[in-house]
């Protein structure tokens, strides 16, 4: 019986030890699996091909056992002792050695991420270096949670210009590729669009992208809608001059308001005239305005894609859901600078804007009108929605 | 997510289905599953024709995947495993246009004893790549509007398209074109019905 453990711990000390020849081989790894054999063939159970690593699964669970047992004996020592094993960079290497393997096979020990997070304290594990390995974690488990908070903590200790942000964002995109729904990858991605630079425009191309693709993944669409009131936030428009070979950069809200009966806007200023009837325009800047047009031509843009998936794929809830809440960003933005300094003043103030559309004579409002009377013909529950988030006042029926 | 994983023409023999000509992207796999994967979407691919009657569409859903089969009158055959999400009508407008020009490319005379390497018919990576995006093919659909969609018959799982007292646990077992590690990799994915699981 002793023996036997013996052996095994023998042997699982000889896989860890092959899986660390293989991290200090091979700097661009770049995939984690475990693969399905049931029988040990006698051979090495670890597989390296082409910067992917294996390992076979009848030995997963014995290596962890091991990995587990040393890492958690280290946690029962004294403060001191621990200490003194992290100041020795030999003792830390050998518990790195652990945690890769633990924490590739099972990446939810928060245990482990702390016992990673004390050695890049002590200087004993290199910044770059730990953000390849949870890069790695993600690429077996793409809803790490840990795996992505400590990427962000991580980065706190590193300049924002020194952060390879189109990479952060293209980590997220390939998590959200494998796993469906992924909130942990998409609130990453919320955070690089506080923390980083301004990425909107490669992300307003991504983002359709992903979702011309992941058609039910709600949480791409909710990015969207993020991202959207962020543009707006920052007053964000593309450049004015598109060149004379391009198609008008407001084409989707021409189509828009000519979809909902007012025809003949062809200029800028004219669909501010539609949207923004009673306003004294020099009161806000003309970026203001710029990036009010510009934030609508995406919403607009989007209620057409939807429309337009419908058409190809059916129903389904995310085309109905993203519809309206491009619909609601135009409504309230119409409200919102309208109404003036005040409710711009505060985005999160819906409840103002709702007072603000209840008082509204729509008689006076063409654009307003307009949505209301063709919206209205979308059904009841439709109508229901609009009545309990746009404040239309359709009768009940 | 919409997608299309793999492409395969078979010709439908007496006794069995011959492979003519193949191709898959199989990116979204993780790395070592590649190789299994396609082992097992050619294996079901060939199984489903096999099962499938002349002249008779149909779509086997299996899992998150979706089997589109379609074999013509003169036993030529077509598949396309699709995500779940990808629309019917168009896989099996991509299929009637992918056998047609099969037809007009390579004579009959080589159907029953050709394969892959004797067949020279290179465009199936092309067109799986250029049709991931289904809009893509909109002008192709409106132009065969003939395809009836009430004539695709919905299978919900492999199992249904199976001769009776067949079960898929024996095929899989018995098969000779699955690997070992392939055969492996079907009993865990059984045991633990997920991806993200370790064992």
């Amino acid at each position: 019986m002793e023996e036997e453990r013996n052996e095994k711990k023998v042997l699982c000390e000889k896989i860890i030890q092959d899986i660390n020849a293989v991290f200090l081989k091979d700097q661009d790894l770049a995939s984690f699996e475990i693969i399905p054999k049931e029988t040990n063939c006698n051979k090495s159970p670890v597989v390296h091909v082409e910067h992917n690593l294996g390992l076979e699964s009848w030995c997963a669970q014995h290596v962890y056992d091991h990995a587990h047992r040393t890492l958690i004996s280290h946690r029962r020592q004294s403060s001191q002792q621990q200490l003194r094993t992290l100041q020795q960079q030999q003792q830390s290497d050998i518990l790195a050695k652990y945690l890769n393997v633990a924490l590739l096979i099972n990446p939810d020990v928060t245990t482990f991420w702390h016992i990673r997070r004390q050695l890049v304290q002590k200087n004993r594990l290199s910044i770059n270096k730990e953000l390849q390995f949870s890069a790695l974690v993600l690429s077996i488990k793409p809803k790490s949670n840990e795996a992505f908070a400590y990427r962000r903590w991580l980065y706190s200790f590193q300049s924002a210009d020194a952060i390879d942000w189109p990479n952060e964002i293209g980590i997220c995109e390939r998590a959200a590729d494998r796993c469906a729904s992924n909130y942990h990858a998409w609130s990453h991605r919320q955070w690089i669009l506080q923390s980083g630079p301004c990425l909107l425009q490669s992300e307003l191309l991504r983002t359709e992208k992903f979702m011309r693709k992941h058609i039910s993944d709600y949480s791409c669409y909710h990015y969207r809608q993020v991202l959207l009131g962020r543009a707006y936030e920052l007053c964000f428009a593309l450049p004015t001059d598109p060149g004379p070979n391009c198609p008008s950069p407001l084409a989707s809200l021409q189509q828009l308001l000519t979809n909902y009966g007012l025809r003949g806007a062809d200029r800028a200023e004219d669909m501010l005239d539609l949207l923004l009837p009673g306003m004294d325009r020099s009161a806000v800047s003309s970026q203001r305005l710029r990036s009010f047009l510009y934030c609508c031509n995406v919403a607009a843009s989007d209620m057409r894609l939807c429309e337009e998936q419908k058409a190809m794929y059916g129903q389904r809830d995310c085309f109905e859901l993203h519809r309206r809440a491009a619909l609601k960003f135009i409504v309230e933005q119409c409200v919102r600078l309208e109404a003036g300094g005040l409710l711009a003043a505060h985005p999160a103030a819906t409840e103002d804007v709702h007072r603000h559309l209840r008082q509204l004579d729509f008689e006076t409002h063409p654009f307003l009108a307009a949505v209301r009377r063709e919206e209205s013909a979308l059904g009841a529950k439709h109508r229901r929605w609009c009545n309990l988030h746009l404040s239309f006042g359709y009768p009940a029926d | 997510m919409v997608k299309l994983f793999a492409l395969s023409i078979f010709h439908k023999g007496a006794s069995e289905a011959r492979l003519l000509k193949t191709a898959s992207d199989l990116q979204s796999f993780s790395f070592f599953q590649r190789g299994t994967v396609n082992e097992f979407m050619t294996f079901a691919s060939k199984t489903i024709v096999e099962r499938t009657q002349p002249a008779l569409r149909q779509s086997v859903k299996q899992d998150a995947y979706m089997c589109h089969v379609y074999v013509r009158a003169d036993n030529l055959a077509g598949v396309l495993i699709a995500d779940h999400e990808y629309p019917h009508r168009v896989a099996h407008t991509l299929i009637t246009k992918i056998l047609d020009d099969f037809t007009a490319k390579v004579s009959a005379d080589q159907w029953p004893n050709g394969t892959e390497a004797t067949i020279s018919f290179d465009v199936l990576p092309a067109f799986l790549a250029r049709y991931q995006n289904p809009v893509e093919a909109d002008p192709l659909t409106k132009m065969q509007n003939d395809l009836d969609e009430t004539k695709i018959i919905l299978k919900n799982t492999i199992e249904a398209v199976l001769e009776r007292g067949e079960k898929l646990d024996d095929m899989v077992s018995k098969s000779e074109k699955l690997s070992l590690q392939s055969k492996a990799f079907y009993k865990t994915a059984k045991k633990t019905n997920s991806c993200c699981s370790f064992t």
